[in-house]
């Protein structure tokens, strides 16, 4: 009994989904996050609010929506199931798509903190030197935002590496598609096996001490490195 | 109120006519000839409302902006935002970007261009606000007047049609406002380019202007030249904004041959009849007495004899108050009136308060203006 017990083909799983999710979170927070920044529009907390739910919904409950959601018996499922040939509930490309709305405030809300720390001034400046929004964005926004940013990457990938419930809910627990690392833990619980249960928590643990290190590290300096006149 | 403003009638004219917030205003600025107009008031006044809502910062609630024929902003549907309006802005606090350098600042506004060309751009800007060779330097380590000319570089840069300064000096040190407020002027007329600039600041307007215009309460109350609006004030607001003294009420006794005797509360001041009204005065008529301090001159003796044309007030300090440089010696003539003298000569003269004095002023040196804007 040793490092060998340990469920591999679910860390790798866990890793594959964990950089999938963050890759896709970050195509869409950026705007979304730049959005509730800088709209003045009263409905963006609304919109703050849905993408914030997640934090509070039990993930057995979101888990149900988006396995129903992705289930055969909706419009989308079914759209999925016609144009693929084949089914997104207990597969790792649902899996994905949980994870990626499971995670969602993990990658805006740090975004749009630091999004909303860039001084107004400097857009402006950057719309009356004749640049659009998007433009702004990318040269100036983001920039100013590099801690932001990592903190987003990498609470998203922690986040998703250590999520149970929704995966248990949309993915199940098919080795090599849907089981990931936290699944395997619960595993080998269940099969009374606590040494390997015991090695593989202390691996996400250490993971995650890591993780929250580096990016408190981020934060801290990100806040000095480009200290206002 | 909103009197027009009209700075020329040529083609290219940037007009503003306005209802927002508080400013009910008009404007016109030509854009043919490089000048710069100052647009110039007490704080509060709306001056940044009005550049904001120029550079499409801000969209007016009615009324339109109009640049030659196109409409930038009717306060409805047409709004030209502000990347699309070519004008060149600086802002209060420069705003300039932390993260990129000097020359990069500089060339933020340029469109794709071939990297020669652009470099060149860069060092003409730069060398136009007269910071050449600062291409590489960072922006948080250049001091407040290197970095309002690598803002003023960055602004002028693309060659925009017009350039809005927000109160371009109020951000720096005493001494560095003293040396850019000259050099500003040549700075803006060096670049070519027609400028509006927002200022509170008295000495900073006279500088800069070609044209004044004086805006409070949200309304254009006179526009001119510089000097024009200084000495002749058009009414009791804008004297007090461009530093008169004294201000007060009086009615026209009588107007004869030149001059206007004039009832200001107990005394009876004589003044030159100004050429310049636009209607003339009659007795009885309501109007506002100015005077600059520097124009009023003391003598300690109450009988001795006056020059000629000159009015002379029997008065009683009340109040003697120092100031930076000068001392300002509060009097009763009859109606409240200021003063200024040197330490040496409240010395020589020995004022206490209470003292009394002989005030002198030349008939040239009284002021009419209107008691209320017209």
């Amino acid at each position: 009994m040793g490092w060998q017990a340990v469920d591999w083909q679910a860390v790798g799983v866990s890793i594959r989904l964990a950089l999938a999710t963050t890759a896709i979170l970050f195509v869409i927070a950026i705007p979304l996050a730049a959005w509730l920044a800088f709209s003045r529009r009263r409905w963006t907390v609304i919109v703050e609010a849905v993408v914030a739910l997640p934090l509070v919904l039990p993930p057995t409950v979101l888990g149900y929506y988006v396995l129903v959601a992705l289930g055969s018996g909706s419009p989308f499922g079914r759209w999925w199931r016609d144009t693929t040939g084949t089914t997104l509930a207990f597969s790792f490309t649902g899996l994905l798509i949980a994870s990626v709305i499971y995670s969602l405030p993990f990658a805006v809300q740090p975004l749009l903190a630091s999004f909303a720390g860039v001084d107004g001034r400097l857009l402006e400046a950057s719309a009356v030197l004749g640049k659009s929004w998007g433009q702004s964005l990318v040269r100036v926004v983001l920039p100013l935002s590099r801690a932001g940013l990592a903190t987003a990457g990498v609470l998203t990938f922690a986040h998703t590496v250590g999520e149970f419930g929704v995966v248990l809910m949309v993915g199940g627990n098919i080795a090599g598609e849907t089981r990931t690392v936290s699944v395997s833990v619960y595993d080998a619980v269940q099969s009374f096996d606590y040494a390997t249960a015991g090695l593989t928590s202390l691996l996400l643990l250490v993971f995650s001490l890591v993780v929250l290190s580096a990016t408190y590290a981020f934060q801290r300096r990100g806040s000095l490195l480009w200290a206002p006149r | 109120m909103g009197a027009a403003v009209s700075v020329g009638t040529a083609s290219k004219a940037l007009r503003l006519d306005i209802r927002h917030r508080r400013v009910r205003a008009r404007l016109d600025l030509d854009l043919e000839h490089p000048g710069i107009t100052v647009l110039f008031g007490p704080s509060g006044a709306g001056k940044t409302t009005i550049i904001r809502c120029l550079a499409g910062l801000d969209r007016i609630s009615s009324g339109t902006i109009t640049l030659g024929p196109t409409l930038w902003d009717d306060g409805g549907r047409t709004f030209v935002p502000a990347r699309r309006r070519n004008v060149g802005y600086l802002f209060q606090d420069l705003a300039l970007f932390p993260h990129l350098n000097v020359a990069e600042n500089v060339g933020y506004g340029l469109k794709r261009m071939p990297r020669a060309s652009r470099q060149a751009i860069i060092d003409d800007a730069l060398r136009t606000a007269e910071v050449p060779g600062f291409q590489e330097r960072i922006v948080a380590e250049l001091s407040g007047g290197e970095a309002q000319r690598v803002a003023l570089a960055r602004a002028i840069a693309p060659r925009p049609d017009v350039l809005l300064l927000d109160e371009p000096l109020a951000g720096l040190d005493d001494p560095t406002r003293l040396r850019l407020r000259s050099e500003l002027r040549r700075l803006i007329l060096h670049a070519g380019i027609p400028a509006l600039v927002v200022t509170h600041d008295r000495d900073e307007a006279l500088a800069l202007a070609d044209q004044l215009v004086v805006l409070i309460d949200g309304a254009v109350h006179q526009t001119g030249p510089p000097a024009e609006v200084f000495d002749r004030p058009a009414d009791a607001m804008v004297a007090r904004v461009v530093g008169m003294d004294t201000i007060s009420p009086a009615r026209v006794v009588s107007v004869d041959r030149g001059t206007v005797r004039l009832r200001v509360g107990e005394a009876s001041v004589v003044a030159d009849l100004p050429s310049w009204r636009r209607h003339p005065l009659a007795a009885g008529e309501a109007v506002a007495v100015c005077l600059r301090g520097g124009d009023v001159g003391l003598r300690a003796d109450p009988g001795s004899a006056a020059p000629p044309d000159t009015n002379s007030l029997p008065a009683v300090v009340t109040g003697i108050i120092e100031e930076a440089s000068l001392i300002r010696v509060q009097v009763d003539a009859g109606f409240p009136l200021v003063c200024f003298l040197t330490r040496r000569e409240l010395q020589a003269l020995g004022l206490t308060g209470g003292s009394r004095v002989l005030v002198l002023v030349h008939r040239r040196s009284v002021h009419l203006a209107e008691l209320a804007p017209q």
